[in-house]
C-alpha cells in the first residue's frame, strides 16, 4: 500500500476512534458544545479526506452524518440514548465501509441510507416513514437574524461564501495560501475552490498572482474582520463575504458529491460488527497530528514507522551491550584517558536509552480507549448498568506492552461485567446503586506499572472456589487452604469452567491463559476480593521492557541477575541470628525484623554446600514483602539488556528473563515475586502455625 | 531550502526540501527553466518539503503546464503530511495533480 | 500430442526428486535432518545451565543477541553424553517459529536423499524414541535415520517445566 493511502487509514482509525469517544463522553453528560464541535469537525475532515481518495460512498455517507451532527450542534435537539446509539451505529457503519475500501474499493452499503434517515427522523422527533433528506430540510425552527426563511435549524455561528481575489502582486509578505491558512484560526472553513489561470511556465511571472479562492467559511467573527484578514497583506486584494443563506447541502459552486434521497422504506438496519480498529496500525503516532482547525498549541509531531523505531532501539540496545563489554574489559592498567572516555559514555548511553525508550512509551489511554465503548456493548448485551471510570491514563508504558496487555485486560473485564456485577434487581435488593461500577487505573510505583481492574460486585465466593478445587482434586474436603492459595486456584489451567467461558468471554480465555500473558511479559497478576463488596485484580508489568540496572549475585560457579530495584541491602549472613522453624523454614533477623530466608543455591537446583561465614544475604523487597536471599558472594552492578527467553524457549519459573553479560555468556535473571512466593511458603506456615 | 535536480535519459527528479518561501521561489524557477529546455518525464519529490509559498506553487503548475503541452506527464510524490493538509484544505492540492 | 510429451518430463523429474540432508554420527548410528530446517552450524560453546530444566537441555546460549536453548542429541536418545572436543558442533535450526541447537559429536555432510528410498521406521525403539524417528533411508550402502526435530525439540513437554 503506498504511503498515502497507509496515512489516510491511519487518520480514518483517528479520527472514527475521536468520534466514538466523543459520542461515549456525550452520553454522560450535557451535550457540550466543543464536543459536538469536535464530532462535527472529525466528520468533516474525514468527509473530505476520503473524497480526496476517492471513496465517494464514504464521503457520502459521512458528509450525511456531518449534516445530522450540523443540526444537533445548534443546540436544538437533545442527544437521547436512541440517538446515541444510531450515531455510534453509523460509526460502525463508516468502519466497516473503511474496511471495505481496503479489498473492495469504494462501495456502499445499501443500509447506509436507511441509517441516516432513521438518524434525522430521530432527530427531528418525526415518525419514521416519511423520507428525509440527509440534511434536515423539513419542518421549521426559529430563524435567526442572519439566516432568513426555510430550511436548517439555525442559531450558532453563521457561515459566509467568501471570495478571495488576492492583490496581483506577490511577495514575501504577500502569500495568499498563508493568509488563508490564518483564516482557520478564526473559524472554520467549510468548502473551499482554488481557481487559477497560471500560464505555462515560459510565460510565467513569478511575482503574479493567478489564483483565486471561493470558500464556505463558518466564523463568529464580523465579516469585516474576515475581510480584514484577507486584505491585510496587500493593497488591492478583492474579498467579498456573504452571509450564507441556504442549508448546507447547496454549498453553491463548490463541487461536491451529489446529494441523491433514498425513498426505500425503512428496513431494518444491519448493525455491522465493529471492526477492531488496532490501537497500533504500523505507523506509530507519536502525538496527534495533522489536523489544523483545532490544534493551536498543540506540541508539533510526526509519524515515524514502527520499524524505523524498533530498528532504533535494538541498535540501542546493542550499543548498551558493546558498552558494558567496554566497561568490563577495563582494567588497572587501562590508561586514564581511556577510563575517562568509557566513563562518559556510560552517561550519554544511559541517556541515549532512556530517550530512545521514551519514545515507545505511549499514554495507557491508548490502550483504556476502546473500553468504554466495549462495557457500554457488554453491560447492554447482558442486562446490566455498568460504568466505567478511567483513572490514570495518561501513565505511560513501552507501546509493546501496550499491545499485549490488551487481551489480558478485556477478559477481565468482560469477566468483571459478566460475572462480577450482579444484576440491576439484585444489587438494589443488596443496598447497592443499581449501576455497578468498573474502575480501570494505571499508575507508576517502583519501577513499575500496575494496572487495577476493579469492580463492585458480588465478590469471588471463596467457598465455591474452594468446591471447585476439591471437585478438580486438587485438595481435599479436609483442606482449608488461605485465601491467598485459593486465588492462586482461579489462575491455574483447568479452573474456568465451561459456564464460565460463555460468548462474550470468547475463544475459551481463561484467567490461566490472562497470568501467562502477563507473566510473559515479566509482570504479575494478582487479585484480592470482599464477598459482597467486589474484586480487584492487580496487573504488575515492568517499566521497561528492555533494559535494567542488574546486580550479579553467584552461587557456585554461577552467575545470576537481579534488578537492583528490588535490592535493599547486603548483609554478611555470619553477622545476623538467623533460625529455623521446625528445622526447616529458615529466617534471618535484620534489625529486629525476621525475614524469610531463601538460599540461592536450591533455588536454582544446585546442590548444598557447606556453610561458610562468608556467604553473603541479599535483602530483596517488593510491595512491602521482604525475603533475604543467601549466596556466595556478589559480582558487581551493570546494565543489563532483558532478553526473552519465551522467544525461542520457554518461560523458565523462577526467572524473568536472561541477559549477556559482557564476556559473552549469557546469564539468567531472578524473577523477584517468585523469590518472594518462595519465602512466602515459609512465613505462610509460620503463621498458620502460630 | 533545497531543490536538487537528478536527470536520467528518461527522466528528470526535482527534490524539494526544507522551506521554500518567496526569496526561494527564483531559485525553483530556474530549476523548472532547466527542465524545460530539456523536457522529459519529471517527478517532483516533496516528501521533505514543510513549506512553500503560493508563488512557488504557482511555479510548479507552470511547469506541470508547459509540461503537459509537449506531451510529458509530471508526478507528485506524497507530500509531507503538514503540507499536504494546507495545500487540501485550500483546494491546491486536487488543482494540481488532477491532471 | 505436447501435453502428453511434457507430463512424461514430469513425471522422469519427480522420479529423481530428491531431498537435501544434513547428516552426522551419533554412537555408530548415521542420522539425517532435512537442511532446509537447519539455519547454521556452529562450534560448540558451553550453554548456561537452565535450572530445572530436563537433562538432555544443556542450557541455553547467546545467538548473536538471542537466547537460544542447545539440546544434547546423545542425551535426548538416552546415550551417555560425551566430553566436548574440537570436533563438536551444534547445529542450529528452527522448529515452529523458535530456533535451537542441538549438540552433535560431529558432522559430515550434505547428502542428497532421494524420495522414494525413505521408508518410514520400524518399530524398533522404545516408545520414547520412536516418536523422535521420521523415517529410514538406504543411500547406496549406509543406512540413515532420519529425525524429526520437532520431537526432539518438544516446546509443549518443556513448557511444564516444574516450579
Amino acid at each position: 500500500m503506498d504511503s498515502l493511502m497507509q496515512l489516510f487509514y491511519d487518520e480514518a482509525n483517528e479520527m472514527v476512534q475521536g468520534m466514538e469517544q466523543v459520542l461515549l463522553a456525550l452520553e454522560s453528560g450535557k451535550p457540550d458544545p466543543e464536543t459536538v464541535n469536535a464530532l462535527f469537525r472529525y466528520a468533516h475532515s474525514f468527509k473530505g479526506n476520503s473524497a480526496a481518495m476517492g471513496f465517494t460512498h464514504l464521503s457520502k455517507f459521512t458528509h450525511g452524518l456531518e449534516s445530522a451532527m450540523e443540526v444537533l450542534r445548534k443546540e436544538q435537539r437533545p442527544l437521547t440514548p436512541e440517538l446515541a446509539t444510531l450515531l455510534l451505529q453509523a460509526v460502525d457503519m463508516i468502519r466497516t465501509l473503511l474496511e471495505r475500501t481496503r479489498t473492495e474499493g469504494d462501495v456502499g452499503d445499501p443500509a447506509c441510507d436507511a441509517l441516516l434517515q432513521q438518524i434525522n427522523a430521530v432527530i427531528n422527533g418525526e415518525t419514521l416513514n416519511s423520507p428525509v433528506a440527509p440534511t434536515a430540510s423539513t419542518t421549521s425552527s426559529t430563524p435567526t437574524p442572519t439566516e432568513t426563511t426555510e430550511t436548517t435549524a439555525t442559531g450558532g455561528t453563521p457561515r459566509y461564501r467568501v471570495t478571495y481575489q488576492p492583490a496581483p502582486t506577490l511577495s514575501a509578505e504577500h502569500d495568499p495560501l498563508q493568509l488563508l491558512t490564518e483564516l482557520q484560526e478564526y473559524g472554520q472553513v467549510i468548502e473551499c475552490r482554488f481557481r487559477e489561470q497560471i500560464p505555462p511556465l515560459e510565460q510565467l511571472k513569478t511575482d503574479a498572482c493567478y489564483g483565486s479562492w471561493e470558500l464556505v467559511y463558518e466564523t463568529a467573527f464580523e465579516p469585516a474582520i474576515v475581510r480584514a484578514l484577507l486584505e491585510l497583506a496587500a493593497e488591492g486584494a478583492e474579498v467579498r463575504v456573504e452571509p450564507l443563506n441556504a442549508s448546507p447541502s447547496s454549498e453553491t459552486a463548490l463541487p461536491t458529491a451529489d446529494e441523491t434521497t433514498a425513498a426505500a422504506p425503512i428496513v431494518s438496519v444491519a448493525t455491522p460488527s465493529p471492526t477492531e480498529v488496532p490501537a497500533t496500525a504500523t505507523t506509530a503516532v507519536v502525538t496527534a497530528t495533522v489536523n489544523t482547525t483545532a490544534s493551536k498549541g498543540e506540541a508539533q509531531s510526526i509519524r515515524v514507522s514502527t520499524e524505523k523505531i524498533d530498528a532504533l532501539m535494538n541498535l540501542v540496545s546493542e550499543i548498551v551491550i558493546a558498552q558494558s563489554m567496554l566497561s568490563s574489559a577495563q582494567t588497572a592498567d587501562t590508561d586514564e584517558r581511556v577510563r575517562a572516555a568509557i566513563t562518559q559514555m556510560e552517561r550519554h548511553v544511559r541517556e541515549l536509552h532512556e530517550r530512545v525508550m521514551a519514545i515507545r512509551l505511549l499514554p495507557v489511554s491508548y490502550l483504556f480507549n476502546r473500553f468504554p465503548r466495549m462495557v457500554r456493548d457488554t453491560a447492554a448485551k447482558l442486562g446490566k448498568k455498568v460504568s466505567l471510570e478511567i483513572e490514570g491514563e495518561e501513565t505511560e508504558l513501552d507501546r509493546t506492552l501496550l499491545e499485549a496487555l490488551s487481551d489480558p485486560l478485556t477478559h477481565l473485564i468482560r469477566n468483571a461485567i459478566d460475572h462480577g456485577i450482579e444484576p440491576p434487581e439484585e444489587r438494589r435488593q443488596n443496598g447497592k446503586p443499581e449501576t455497578g461500577t468498573i474502575k480501570l487505573s494505571a499508575y507508576q510505583s517502583e519501577g513499575r506499572i500496575y494496572i487495577e481492574v476493579s469492580d463492585d460486585g458480588r465478590g469471588i465466593d471463596t467457598e465455591r472456589v474452594r468446591q471447585k478445587a476439591i471437585q478438580l482434586g486438587w485438595i481435599t474436603e479436609n483442606d482449608h487452604p488461605s485465601e491467598e492459595t485459593l486465588y492462586d486456584f482461579i489462575f491455574q489451567p483447568g479452573f474456568s469452567t465451561a459456564q464460565q467461558v460463555s460468548d462474550l468471554s470468547g475463544r475459551g480465555v481463561g484467567m490461566d491463559v490472562v497470568k501467562r500473558n502477563v507473566e510473559s511479559l515479566g509482570g504479575s497478576i494478582s487479585v484480592q476480593s470482599k464477598r459482597g463488596e467486589g474484586t480487584r485484580f492487580l496487573l504488575r508489568v515492568p517499566l521497561t521492557l528492555a533494559i535494567m540496572d542488574g546486580l550479579g549475585l553467584t552461587v557456585a560457579e554461577e552467575h545470576y541477575i537481579v534488578p537492583l530495584t528490588a535490592v535493599v541491602e547486603v548483609l554478611q549472613y555470619g553477622s545476623l541470628k538467623h533460625t529455623a522453624l521446625f528445622d526447616q523454614y529458615e529466617m534471618v533477623n535484620v534489625r529486629g525484623e525476621f525475614i524469610p530466608l531463601v538460599r540461592l543455591r536450591q533455588f536454582v537446583g544446585l546442590s548444598e554446600a557447606e556453610s561458610n561465614q562468608d556467604e553473603l544475604i541479599v535483602v530483596l523487597e517488593q510491595e512491602d514483602q521482604r525475603i533475604a536471599l543467601l549466596i556466595d558472594g556478589i559480582a558487581g552492578q551493570q546494565q543489563v539488556v532483558l532478553k526473552s527467553l519465551e522467544e525461542n524457549f520457554v518461560r523458565v519459573p523462577g526467572f524473568a528473563g536472561a541477559t549477556i553479560l559482557g564476556d559473552g555468556r549469557v546469564a539468567l535473571i531472578l524473577d523477584v515475586s517468585d523469590l518472594i512466593r518462595r519465602g512466602r511458603q515459609s512465613t505462610e506456615r509460620y503463621a498458620a502455625v502460630a | 531550502m533545497q531543490v536538487s535536480l537528478k536527470t536520467t535519459a528518461k527522466k528528470h527528479k526535482a527534490t524539494l526540501s526544507g522551506e521554500i518561501g518567496f526569496a526561494e521561489t527564483a531559485a525553483l524557477y530556474e530549476t523548472a527553466q532547466q527542465i524545460l529546455q530539456n523536457p522529459k518525464e519529471t517527478q517532483i519529490d516533496w516528501s521533505n518539503l514543510t513549506a512553500i509559498h503560493y508563488a512557488a506553487v504557482q511555479v510548479l503548475f507552470a511547469l506541470r503546464k508547459s509540461l503537459e503541452n509537449q506531451g510529458y506527464k509530471v508526478q507528485f510524490t506524497e507530500p509531507n503530511p503538514q503540507l499536504y493538509q494546507h495545500l487540501h484544505t485550500f483546494g491546491v492540492w486536487d488543482a494540481l495533480i488532477q491532471s | 500430442m505436447a501435453t502428453i510429451t511434457q507430463s512424461k518430463e514430469m513425471t522422469t523429474a519427480a522420479e529423481t526428486k530428491t531431498d537435501k540432508y544434513l547428516v552426522f554420527q551419533i554412537g555408530n548410528e548415521t542420522y539425517g535432518v532435512p537442511l532446509l530446517q537447519v539455519q547454521e552450524i556452529r562450534t560448540y560453546t558451553p550453554a548456561t545451565r537452565v535450572p530445572n530444566a530436563p537433562d538432555y537441555v544443556l542450557g541455553v546460549i547467546n545467538l548473536r543477541g538471542n537466547i537460544i536453548a542447545v539440546i544434547d542429541a546423545r542425551t535426548r536418545f538416552g546415550l551417555p553424553p560425551l566430553p566436548e572436543d574440537e570436533s563438536t558442533v551444534v547445529v542450529v535450526a528452527q522448529v515452529s517459529d523458535k530456533i535451537f541447537g542441538l549438540r552433535l559429536d560431529s558432522v559430515s555432510d550434505v547428502m542428497d536423499i532421494p524420495l522414494e528410498q525413505v521408508q518410514p521406521t520400524p518399530p524398533i525403539a522404545s516408545e520414547a524414541t520412536q516418536r523422535f524417528l521420521s523415517g529410514v533411508a538406504q543411500v547406496g550402502e549406509r543406512v540413515v535415520i532420519l529425525l524429526n526435530l520437532r520431537e526432539i525439540f518438544d516446546i509443549d513437554a518443556l513448557s511444564s517445566i516444574a516450579a
